[in-house]
């Protein structure tokens, strides 16, 4: 390695390389890049716009689906007509709940499965009228049933068995 | 008013504050997109690119490096980005080995300035060599020198930008002298 070549080189490499580099920039950057700022900014207030409607659509439904929960009574147990619960007086709680004005009352308190495409104003209507049923109900008279006489339907008959006789086999002994 | 202080307002949507630092800056960020793709055109691209990136970013920026070097940074990637892109592009085309990729890169990289008749006239032939010596060096050794020389970067700045420690940078700028001297050697020249 010439070490005298190499101190005449290295300032030429090092100057070619600088002139590679030295190309000015472009004067009309920074005007396009602020128009490219601006656009932009102009095009996310857009966004932004765009996306507040559905947004507040979103907030109308639910506040709209709040305020109709709210309007709605609690929910009473759902009554059911149970076979079992005519045993007579004994069944005192049970009958009562099956007894008429509670079951006048029972679509009331299931009004979306009875009618899904009811309105808000019947709804509101009905659950009213529910209010005001509900005070009036009385307990019901303990309801008395008579005893039914079924006649059998089987009648057993007595089978008698012979006893069995066995006869005894004689063997002759062999020859 | 230092960086800072517009990076603060910038921050607050004073697009003028940016503007600032965009005069600033820009040759800088030029010189670094210059280094890396080599066209001036693509350089144009990357360096505009480079600033919207780093306005939206704004917020990012945690003032931990100055706010040029996180910037170069931000330029260097881009350039590096559009740099892969098209060497992607040539392989494709061109069904190029990757050993050869380099050569791709070496090949897509045009001078900046080109050589004027003044130049051929006075050693205009050995600055011709000198830069189709630096233009075929690895990727790796071409952006240190580039950088290097390019008189608008200190070591640390070149550091954070490639990602490797400043005494890495300067043993790949050792070593890329050290390639262009042999490679001019091997062409005849100071013999």
């Amino acid at each position: 390695m010439d070490i005298g070549t190499d101190r005449v080189m290295d300032p030429m490499i090092n100057d070619v390389a600088r002139a590679m580099t030295s190309a000015p920039a472009d004067e009309g950057l920074a005007r396009r890049l602020a128009a490219r700022i601006a656009a932009e900014d102009g095009r996310r207030t857009w966004s932004r716009a765009w996306l507040l409607v559905p947004a507040a659509t979103c907030v109308l439904a639910l506040a709209v689906f709040v305020a109709r929960e709210n309007r709605q009574p609690a929910r009473a147990p759902i009554v059911q007509a149970n076979p079992d619960a005519v045993r007579g007086p004994t069944a005192g709680p049970q009958t009562n709940a099956a007894s008429p004005p509670v079951a006048s009352a029972a679509p009331v308190t299931t009004p979306r499965t009875a009618r899904p495409t009811a309105t808000a104003a019947t709804r509101s209507d009905r659950t009213a009228a529910a209010r005001l049923a509900i005070p009036n109900l009385e307990p019901p008279a303990p309801i008395v049933l008579e005893p039914v006489r079924v006649a059998a339907l089987v009648v057993v008959m007595p089978i008698e068995i012979s006893t069995i006789a066995i006869d005894r086999i004689e063997i002759p002994p062999m020859p | 008013m230092t960086d800072d202080d517009l990076v603060a307002r910038a921050r607050e949507g004073n697009t003028a504050a940016f503007g600032e630092l965009v005069l600033r800056h820009q040759a800088a960020v030029y010189r670094a997109a210059l280094a890396a793709t080599g066209s001036t055109a693509d350089a144009d691209d990357v360096a505009q690119e480079a600033f919207l990136l780093a306005y939206r970013r704004l917020n990012t920026f945690r003032g931990t490096a100055s706010f040029k070097t996180w910037l170069l940074t931000i330029a260097w990637n881009q350039a590096s980005n559009r740099r892969r892109a098209a060497t992607r592009w040539w392989r494709r085309i061109a069904g190029v080995a990757d050993a050869d990729a380099h050569a791709v890169s070496a090949s897509c990289f045009s001078p900046a300035a080109p050589v004027t008749p003044e130049q051929l006239a006075s050693g205009g032939q050995l600055r011709k060599a000198i830069r189709e010596a630096i233009a075929a060096l690895p990727p790796k050794l071409r952006d240190a020198l580039l950088l290097a020389q390019s008189g608008e970067y200190s070591y640390g700045e070149i550091a954070a930008m490639l990602g490797a420690p400043a005494g890495t940078i300067k043993w790949r700028v050792s070593e890329a002298r050290r390639a262009v001297r042999a490679s001019l050697r091997m062409r005849g020249h100071f013999e």
